[in-house]
Order: C-alpha cells, then sequence, then structure tokens
C-alpha cells in the first residue's frame, strides 16, 4: 500500500469517527431559532456558572429594611427588592443556579437510572422485564407531579429532597421510552451476531445498547431539564422547595403572592424568568430532535 | 371483548392495592413522628403511646398496611392527624369538584385540540400551521400557576370580570379550566400534528386519492381513522399529567377539591388524609387508563383480535388453515 492510499484510508477513518456529532452541529448551525436558543441557553448556563462574580450572593440574601418593596428602576435595584428589601435581580441570577442545579441533576439521574434498569429489562427479558415493567406501571398510576409532592412531604425542603423528587417522578415515562428503543435495537442483527459470538448481556449493553440510546438519551433529557425546572418552581411555589433563605423563582413567585395587588413585579419577574427559560430550552431541544433525526422533522 | 374487558377490570382492584402500598411505603419514610407532632409540647411517654394506639401508629409498618387497606375496604379512610375527624368525610365531596375541572378541561381540549392538529397538518407549513405552531411552543412553556396568577391579576382584579377565587357560578370555572386548558392544549396540538403528518404520508392516503376519493373522505376517514390509535394513547398521557397540573390549579383558585387538600395535607403532614387524596388521583388515572385501553380495542380490530379467547381463536386459525 502506498503513502498515499494509507492518507486517504486515514483521512475515511477520520471522518467516520466525528461523523454523527458534525453532522448533528452542522443540521443545528443552519437553522436560526435553534442557533438563538442555543445562545440563550448558553447565557442562562452561564450566569448560573458566574453568578457569584455578576453579583455577590450576599445581595441576593441581605435583608434591608430600609428598602422594602422598592419598584424596578429604583437606584441601585434595577428589578427592585422584594418584602424583606432584597435585591429581586440578584435573587433571579443566583435562583437560575438553584433552577439549573435542581433541573438537570435531576434529569440526568432520572435518565440514567432509567435506562439502566429499561436496558437490563429489554437484554435480559422473562421474569427480570416482567417485574420491572410491573412496578412501573404502578408507579405510573400516579401522576408524576403528585409522586413529587408526595416524596417531598415525606423528606422535607431542601435541595437534595427536590432532586429525589423529580428524578422519581421522571422514572416511568423514561423507563418505557427508552425501553421501547432498546427494545428495537436489541433485536438488530449486530445484537443478534455479538450474541451469537458469546458476548455477555453486560458487554452488549454498553457496546451496542448504549451508543444507539444517545440521541434518544439526550432528546429527552433536554425536554426533562425544562419540565424539572418547571415542576421544581412549582413545588417551591407550594412550600416544599428550597430552605429559607436560598433564592429559588418557585419560593420568589409564592412569597410575591400577598403582594399581587400592588407590586405586580414580585410576581410578573420571576414567572417570565421562568417561562423564557423553559422556552428557550424546550426551543433547543425540539431544534435538537430535527437534528438528530432529520426524518423527525417538523414533528411534535 | 368481553373477557378482555373483564381481565382489564379485575387488574384495578391489584393496581390500587400496589399503589397503596407504594404511597405507603413513601410517606413512611419521613423522619418526623407523626405522634410527637400530633402531642403537645410537654407530654409524658404514657402519652406518646396512647396517642400511638389511638392513630395505630405503635404497630410495624406491613400491618399499619394491612390494617389500612382493610379499613378502607369498607370506606375507612383513617383518622386525619390534623383535624381528628375521619378523612372519609372531608374527601368524598371533594371528588365532584375535581372531576369536575379536569374532565371538563380535557372534553374541551379534545373537542378543540383534534380539529386544531389535524388543520394543520394538512395544511403543513401554511400560516395557520406556522402561527399555531408558534402559539402552540410559547404556551407550553407557561408554568401552569403562573399563567393562572396573570390570569387573575388582568381579568379579576384589573378588568373585574371573574371572581378571583372560590366556586359556584359559571364564571367561577371560566379561569381555571382556561388555566389548566392552555398549557395541555399547546402540547396536545402538536402531539395530534405529528400523528396526523405520519398517516398522511402513508401509501394507502396516496392509493385513495390517486382512486378519486374526495379530499374529505381521505383526511377523515381514511387518515384520521388511523391516526386515531395514537391520539387516544396521548389524550391518556396528558390526562395523567393534567390531574397533577390540576393540583395547582385548584391551589391558586382556591377550589375546594381534592388537589388542594392535597397541598393542605402536605403542609399538616397529614399523612392519612394525604394517602387518601393520593388514592383518589390514582383511581382516576387508572379509571381513564381503563376507558383507553378498552377504546384502543373498540378502534382497531387487529388489537380486539388478540384478545378473543383462546378456543375462538383456535377454531379460527382452523378456520383460515383450512381455507388454504
Amino acid at each position: 500500500m502506498d503513502a498515499e492510499a494509507i492518507a486517504l484510508n486515514a483521512k475515511i477513518r477520520k471522518s467516520r469517527r466525528n461523523s454523527q456529532g458534525m453532522e448533528v452541529w452542522n443540521r443545528l448551525r443552519t437553522r436560526p431559532t435553534a442557533m438563538v436558543a442555543l445562545t440563550g441557553v448558553i447565557f442562562l448556563v452561564f450566569l448560573a456558572l458566574f453568578a457569584d462574580l455578576l453579583i455577590p450572593y450576599e445581595m441576593a440574601i441581605k435583608q434591608v429594611a430600609a428598602d422594602k418593596l422598592m419598584p424596578p428602576g429604583s437606584a441601585g435595584h434595577l428589578l427592585g427588592t422584594d418584602n424583606f428589601g432584597r435585591d429581586i435581580l440578584a435573587r433571579i441570577i443566583h435562583g437560575s443556579r438553584t433552577a439549573l442545579e435542581i433541573g438537570v441533576i435531576s434529569a440526568g439521574l432520572s435518565l440514567f437510572i432509567s435506562t439502566i434498569l429499561a436496558c437490563t429489562g429489554a437484554m435480559l427479558g422473562g421474569m427480570v422485564d416482567n417485574l420491572i415493567m410491573r412496578v412501573i406501571d404502578v408507579i405510573s398510576c400516579i401522576p408524576g407531579m403528585v409522586i413529587a409532592l408526595a416524596i417531598c412531604a415525606a423528606l422535607g425542603n431542601g435541595i437534595w429532597q427536590l432532586i429525589v423528587a423529580l428524578t422519581f417522578s421522571g422514572l416511568p415515562m423514561h423507563t418505557k421510552m427508552v425501553r421501547s428503543v432498546a427494545l428495537r435495537v436489541s433485536k438488530m442483527d449486530f445484537v443478534e451476531s455479538a450474541v451469537a459470538l458469546g458476548a455477555k448481556p453486560g458487554y452488549i449493553m454498553v457496546r451496542h445498547l448504549f451508543p444507539n440510546l444517545t440521541s434518544i438519551m439526550i432528546i429527552n433529557g433536554t425536554a426533562q431539564v425544562s419540565i424539572n425546572i418547571m415542576m421544581g418552581a412549582t413545588l417551591g411555589f407550594i412550600g416544599l422547595g428550597v430552605k429559607a433563605p436560598t433564592p429559588e423563582w418557585g419560593t420568589m413567585l409564592a412569597s410575591g403572592l400577598n403582594f399581587m395587588m400592588r407590586n405586580q413585579y414580585m410576581v410578573l419577574v420571576p414567572g417570565l424568568v421562568l417561562a423564557i427559560s423553559a422556552l428557550l430550552i424546550n426551543t433547543l431541544g425540539d431544534a435538537m430532535r430535527d437534528a438528530f433525526d432529520p426524518q423527525l422533522k417538523g414533528k411534535a | 371483548m368481553l373477557v378482555f374487558t373483564i381481565k382489564r377490570i379485575l387488574m384495578v382492584p391489584i393496581l390500587l392495592l400496589l399503589v397503596a402500598l407504594f404511597v405507603f411505603v413513601l410517606l413512611n419514610l419521613s423522619e418526623s413522628d407523626p405522634v410527637i407532632m400530633m402531642l403537645p409540647s410537654e407530654y409524658t411517654q404514657e402519652d406518646y403511646d396512647n396517642m400511638a394506639e389511638r392513630f395505630g401508629l405503635d404497630k410495624p409498618l406491613m400491618v399499619q398496611y394491612f390494617n389500612w387497606v382493610a379499613d378502607a375496604a369498607q370506606g375507612d379512610f383513617g383518622t386525619s392527624f390534623k383535624t381528628k375527624a375521619p378523612v372519609a368525610d372531608d374527601v368524598v365531596f371533594r371528588i365532584p369538584i375535581s372531576i369536575q375541572l379536569a374532565f371538563i378541561t380535557t372534553l374541551i381540549m379534545v373537542a378543540a385540540g383534534i380539529p386544531l392538529g389535524v388543520m394543520c397538518a394538512v395544511k403543513q407549513y401554511s400560516v395557520f400551521d406556522s402561527t399555531v405552531n408558534i402559539l402552540a411552543k410559547f404556551m407550553g412553556s407557561i408554568p401552569g400557576f403562573w399563567l393562572g396568577l396573570m390570569l387573575i391579576m388582568t381579568f379579576s382584579i384589573k378588568l373585574r370580570m371573574f371572581p378571583t377565587y372560590g366556586t359556584g357560578t359559571l364564571k367561577h370555572w371560566i379561569l381555571p379550566v382556561v388555566t389548566l386548558l392552555l398549557p395541555f392544549l399547546a402540547n396536545y396540538v402538536r402531539q395530534v400534528r405529528s400523528a396526523m403528518l405520519d398517516c398522511i404520508r402513508q401509501d394507502y392516503v396516496r392509493t385513495a386519492r390517486s382512486k378519486g376519493a374526495k379530499e374529505g373522505h381521505v383526511i377523515y376517514k381514511e387518515a384520521l381513522k388511523n391516526a386515531l390509535l395514537p391520539i387516544i394513547t396521548l389524550t391518556g398521557g396528558i390526562f395523567s399529567t393534567m390531574i397533577g397540573g390540576a393540583v395547582l390549579v385548584e391551589k391558586v383558585f382556591a377550589i375546594p377539591g381534592v388537589g388542594y387538600k392535597i397541598v393542605e395535607a402536605i403542609n399538616n403532614r397529614d399523612m392519612p388524609t394525604l394517602l387518601a387524596c393520593t388514592m383518589v388521583l390514582a383511581l382516576f388515572t387508572i379509571f381513564v387508563q381503563l376507558l383507553i385501553d378498552l377504546s384502543y380495542a373498540l378502534v382497531d380490530p387487529r388489537i380486539r383480535g388478540a384478545f378473543v379467547g383462546g378456543k375462538k381463536r383456535k377454531k379460527k386459525l382452523k378456520l383460515s388453515v383450512g381455507a388454504n
């Protein structure tokens, strides 16, 4: 083989290696809405990561009696202050950290657990599969919101309790969805030939099932992050969220409730931020789904 | 069909028992001791034992569960930790209120969602389609409880068109139903559109067109009839989520339904009431799931066939083999 052929070979191999990721990115890049949403989500992540640099945490929890209920646009308080004299902008920015922490960790955990459950079921079949799916059936009889409420009620307030509750409430839907894809993949020729070659179920799961599940996991994961941020805020609104001084959007909304008549911004601002974040993440999720699977384009 | 229906209905009590067990264990994860919470700040060991015995909390968890099931079967859902009154009395009259809210909203959602979704799919990429799509995307991203607050602020406080909370007249229902409806309708329209798009691209639709069938016939008789199955499935899924959303809407509008009671019970750590309310909501979900499974069989003859009793199927099989 001459040098030219070797170089060509290497080039082909290289182009193949990063083909799927690049292909998805290339498709994503050409869509303006996707890029706007992506920019927005990156902005949100930066806000959460560098909240301390933008505005000290002290501002978000410091209670100044003299600055109570200042309207937006007041000196030093761009979005005004709440009933304890805390700066709303600071609470929104630091609240984005809480929201993303809760949304991303719980969505990730629930995807991770449900993928393992679904793949184990799909690979082993029989009794194991039956047991897993029956348990999931029972859990899915209770609306996710109610499961989250019950867990929060049992475990008490706090970020980790909230994450456990949201992780659990997302399990049934994901397990069902991932299982349906895993079942389809596990019947494909390459899996069957791996079985015929004597590969163990664990190996097949890691080597063959997981790579084929990445796209559905990324798509579902993005959707779940926005659902969980929304649900986390909802639980905070009821009074089941994080502990008192921690800035969190849902709790901010709830505290604004008593001042809704005169100081509407206290309800307006956190809700708007919540809605815009959800919209950005949802739009990005839809665009990613289109990019991963062009055949699905334009579907809900 | 009859066998299938009976089998499915027999599953309901078993499911309910398991759901009860699940929630029972879940609520007992709590670290705070309900007995101490019910007692005054100063109490003797004797007081503690008496209180524990009165609510059956001195027994092991599994014994508590079986006692609860035995009592629940007779309509006794325990005594509220908070009010010390029977839970059943407090929950029963709330059920119709919650049913009204959830079912009225579902009916409107289906009645508006299917035509909208079908129209979007038929005229894909038209102005109408894009407008509905963008609107749906926006509405789907708004948290339901916040939408409720905004509606109260504009229509009740500013414009004074509707009452802010409570139930009673038709006017009381309009804002809660709209609040619950809009986010779910948004998702529903998008999913109906996608299910319909799947069917419109199928070969049999093209065949029907090429045979010269009228467009209305093609859409409603060929495409929609086949899209009904996925549409029924997702209606069930959305209903279950909506039951969860209704909890919040009841809280925001102070509608005295099961959901309102759940939030109250959680804040009081009143486990018997919480358990009873959760069971009611689970029963709603199971009931709707049952209806959906049955309607599958009605809509799709293939599924109906799969549940024909063993003997009948064998007979049919023999007949078809004989014919060959």
